[in-house]
């Protein structure tokens, strides 16, 4: 029974300390004085006494130098932190860490409601720790005296909490893309926010080609061969169409399939429904550069801005002051019967050389993935990133559609019913709400499989986390075909044979939070979906009367507490 | 605009000019003159110049792409991670994500977590399930090869030395010396126990739990309970299992756990007075779920919940449930929940029954801390039980914080995190489980030709996916 941990102890235990520093555990003590360090070093031993002796001198020499610089460096941090943030709050906490650290192990008991109180203070000052982050991975890595997660550096891997995920530019950005909703209620405040991009932010506006061919805006149209109620509407417009006009010259246009805009957009604002969320994400097959969307739609789960004083929220957003909510999205690639036999006659010849001349065809497609063509993976000209989800149905056929799902290369299950919709967390509000699943929270990375009417008491949607590939293709067994669409757009057929693989893509759409990410969220579960919302029951008299006394004073209470939480 | 926060100066802003396009014309005549064969890491490398953001990226999954082979699809190695937050936090030519230091984490990814033994593991804490004749003799038997054949120190609580049944038993009369005990609540397990076997279904696995209410040792758990999510290991070749994991060869599902605090009305004014540093003593984990219901009360449980400070909505209804991902498929699955993976970095928020249409249960980040109150205009109190234990009221003013521990529980998984839950959801919930339909004759006589072909490709694409 051999100790068969991989990696030399010494390099261990530095890891922990390392841990234990920039996690702020137990044991870190970070400014501590010698003695103190001392005092842990000796816990230290305590921990390694059952190890030989040589082998813990080493590393005690070891763990000594390195908790020196440690403790340093856990200070620097600490400090630019209160720079950062609220400078006397933090080394209170600090202290209070340090007290606590020195009694570790004996009353560790107490170590995590320190850590609370330590949380509290840094809550209250603004930079959140640890268990604050949105994105949870344990911190604590170890297990019992003994048992620990072995370190394997290739899959370590360094990310931002999301909770405290900011936009910044780092240049000012000068191109904006105005997307707007076919509305002519839109067009008001379009051509406002346009003139006032150009005119007050000298910014360069695009938009697309489309815009300038709206009937609204032209003066060139033959209002005679319309109807009568078209003239009165072109009537009513006069004065807008006048002001975008004066503007015509300035707009830059692109046309969607026929001009890359990869790279040129600095910053994107929707004005409109959810609708233009998505189409700026089918625009964008690669890096999306921020969007900002304001609520002029039907339903607004992506659209959390008012259009009332767009100016002072956008010069927000311009001047860097706006939390960012990062939307996952889906890839799918359609992988053909047809094409993996080709492929596979393929793959001994050159697949460099097919590689570049696809990359030269589908230039705006992304170059990470044409390099996975190299590697002899599929051809992914046709993967396809959507922000809401990929439906898998039955189509026109009258039959139940029969679909296997794999989950990384295991097969799952399989659907027998309308079909299966794969979504992420901010499609979970949209056609998989409507096919009961849960809803998520788009800051959770998961990706969220639903079937549509399986034919199955027992088929309850599942989440799976966001780093799976699925794959899903039609039974053999199948009476016959399905469509599988991407967003609502490009259905397709998928036949017997071919296979839809779909995975979390790395290009998320960064869209700007009104005002953070959890209230919004909650906001547009409120108003698009009326989530929860159901008249209050009324207290009971006699219970009231029976509580008289304390009621004003639970209400104190009520509002402490929200103070409290703050 | 002179407010534009500067930016960091070890990354490079991206030209306009080194557009995909652009680059990939300059590069077009470098790999000509390449040899033809399957030097496919070297022409990903020379691709992977092209833009510095898929320098980047590609820096990411460099390290994957050198160890490809043409068939192993290394190269969707960012999206493998299991948690994946986007490596790419650029966005469009100008925008970025703020770096935040003191917020940037190191995290593996939970799709490569193995266990690890930094020391040969020693003692061993068995774990069987109470009151249940059938689980007696695996438990003898293994008791018994951890002594003698691995020569560790076996801990079991002192309860199961009054066994009545078990005395009887003469291998265990044998051995019953040498076991070490303890009882729940008096004696201290942390840092004594290196090693968790459950025997029995997934209550030993909570017990557990509630036993290490920090770092909990590796869980091994056997299956011979009634339900078996939380324990993939069939006891038949335990020997050879348990030597297995105690060599190291083991992946691990780490459970979130909740951490939930029950802050008294009457003790917060206590708190107040003698400022702040109240302790959280009270302070439970838990591994499935939270629940708040009405208790014996007749009427409509009136609940308010908060998050991260901001109320969020009231619960009308028999209560609501507040569970990790692997409660998800206890309690809030009875309650109309989706199932959750483990592995997802989540809180699932469900009611119980709840008089509203809308109320569908919602998934927020593994994060956020929840307060759950009773409301002030509600008609009575509730109760708050803990893994189905600990039940007890809370008061008008009384309140429940809830969010993720940082000691999650680390239970050994049989084949890997993937396949055991999804073969638990199958054993366990029967998780669409359906007799298929038949293919059409007609359909099957229209594509004789092409069917078995089909079933040619689809094994084809096994072999490829592997």
């Amino acid at each position: 029974m051999a100790c068969l941990s991989d990696i030399d102890l010494a390099t261990l235990h530095q890891h922990r300390l390392e841990e234990r520093f920039s996690y702020k555990l137990a044991w870190s003590g970070a400014g501590a004085g010698l003695q103190q360090q001392q005092q842990q070093l000796t816990h230290y031993n305590d921990l390694l006494v059952r190890h030989s002796a040589s082998l813990q001198r080493q590393r005690l020499s070891k763990s000594g130098g390195y908790y020196k610089s440690g403790a340093r460096t856990g200070n620097s941090s600490s400090g630019s932190s209160n720079k950062h943030q609220q400078p006397d709050n933090m080394p209170t906490s600090q202290s209070q860490q340090n007290s606590s650290n020195n009694n570790d192990r004996n009353n560790s008991m107490d170590d995590e409601d320190e850590r609370d109180n330590y949380y509290r203070s840094r809550r209250r000052s603004g930079t959140w720790p640890r268990t604050r982050s949105l994105n949870a991975p344990s911190p604590f890595q170890q297990f019992g005296p003994c048992g620990r997660i072995m370190k394997n550096s290739a899959m370590v891997m360094q990310i931002q909490d999301p909770a405290s995920q900011r936009l910044t530019w780092y240049k000012p950005p000068l191109t904006v893309l105005v997307i707007k909703k076919k509305d002519s209620q839109v067009l008001l405040p379009f051509v406002q926010l346009v003139e006032w991009l150009v005119q007050e932010k000298h910014m360069v506006v695009w938009v697309e080609s489309a815009v300038l061919e709206d009937k609204l805006l032209r003066d060139d149209v033959k209002l005679e061969q319309e109807s009568a109620k078209f003239r009165g509407v072109h009537e009513k417009f006069c004065g807008v169409r006048a002001r975008f006009l004066a503007l015509r010259d300035k707009l830059v246009t692109f046309k969607d399939g026929r001009d890359d805009l990869t790279d040129r957009i600095d910053f994107i604002v929707c004005l409109g429904g959810d609708g233009t969320l998505l189409y700026a994400s089918q625009l964008f097959q690669q890096s999306v550069p921020p969007v900002m969307a304001f609520y002029l739609g039907s339903l607004g789960f992506l659209t959390p801005f008012q259009c009332d004083n767009f100016q002072e929220q956008v010069t927000n957003v311009l001047e860097g002051h706006a939390a960012l909510t990062l939307r996952s999205r889906l890839r799918c690639v359609i992988h053909r019967k047809g094409e993996r036999r080709k492929e596979s006659l393929q793959q001994q010849q050159s697949a460099l050389h097919i590689g570049l001349q696809k990359s030269n065809l589908h230039r705006h497609m992304n170059n990470v993935e044409f390099n996975s063509n190299n590697n002899g993976s599929p051809p992914s000209s046709n993967s396809i990133l959507v922000l809401n989800e990929v439906v898998i149905n039955r189509g026109p056929s009258p039959y139940l559609s029969n679909i296997d799902i794999f989950l990384d290369g295991k097969y799952i299950t399989s659907v027998q019913g309308d079909g299966l919709i794969v979504s992420t967390p901010t499609g979970s509000t949209a056609y998989a709400a409507a096919a009961g699943a849960s809803i998520i929270h788009p800051s959770v990375p998961a990706i969220l499989v639903t079937p549509i009417c399986p034919h199955s008491l027992s088929f309850r949607p599942i989440v799976v986390p966001a780093g799976v590939e699925l794959k899903i293709s039609i039974s053999p067994d199948s009476r016959n075909t399905s469509r599988v669409s991407f967003d609502g757009r490009n259905d397709q057929e998928l036949h017997h044979g071919d296979s839809l693989r779909v995975t979390t893509s790395i290009y998320p759409v960064p869209s700007i939070c009104s005002q953070d990410q959890i209230t919004d969220w909650f906001d547009s579960l409120a108003e698009g979906l009326h989530w929860n919302v159901r008249k209050r029951q009324k207290c009971l008299d006699e219970l009231s009367d029976l509580t008289a006394s304390g009621s004003e004073d639970k209400l104190d209470e009520f509002d402490y507490l929200k103070i409290y939480d703050e």
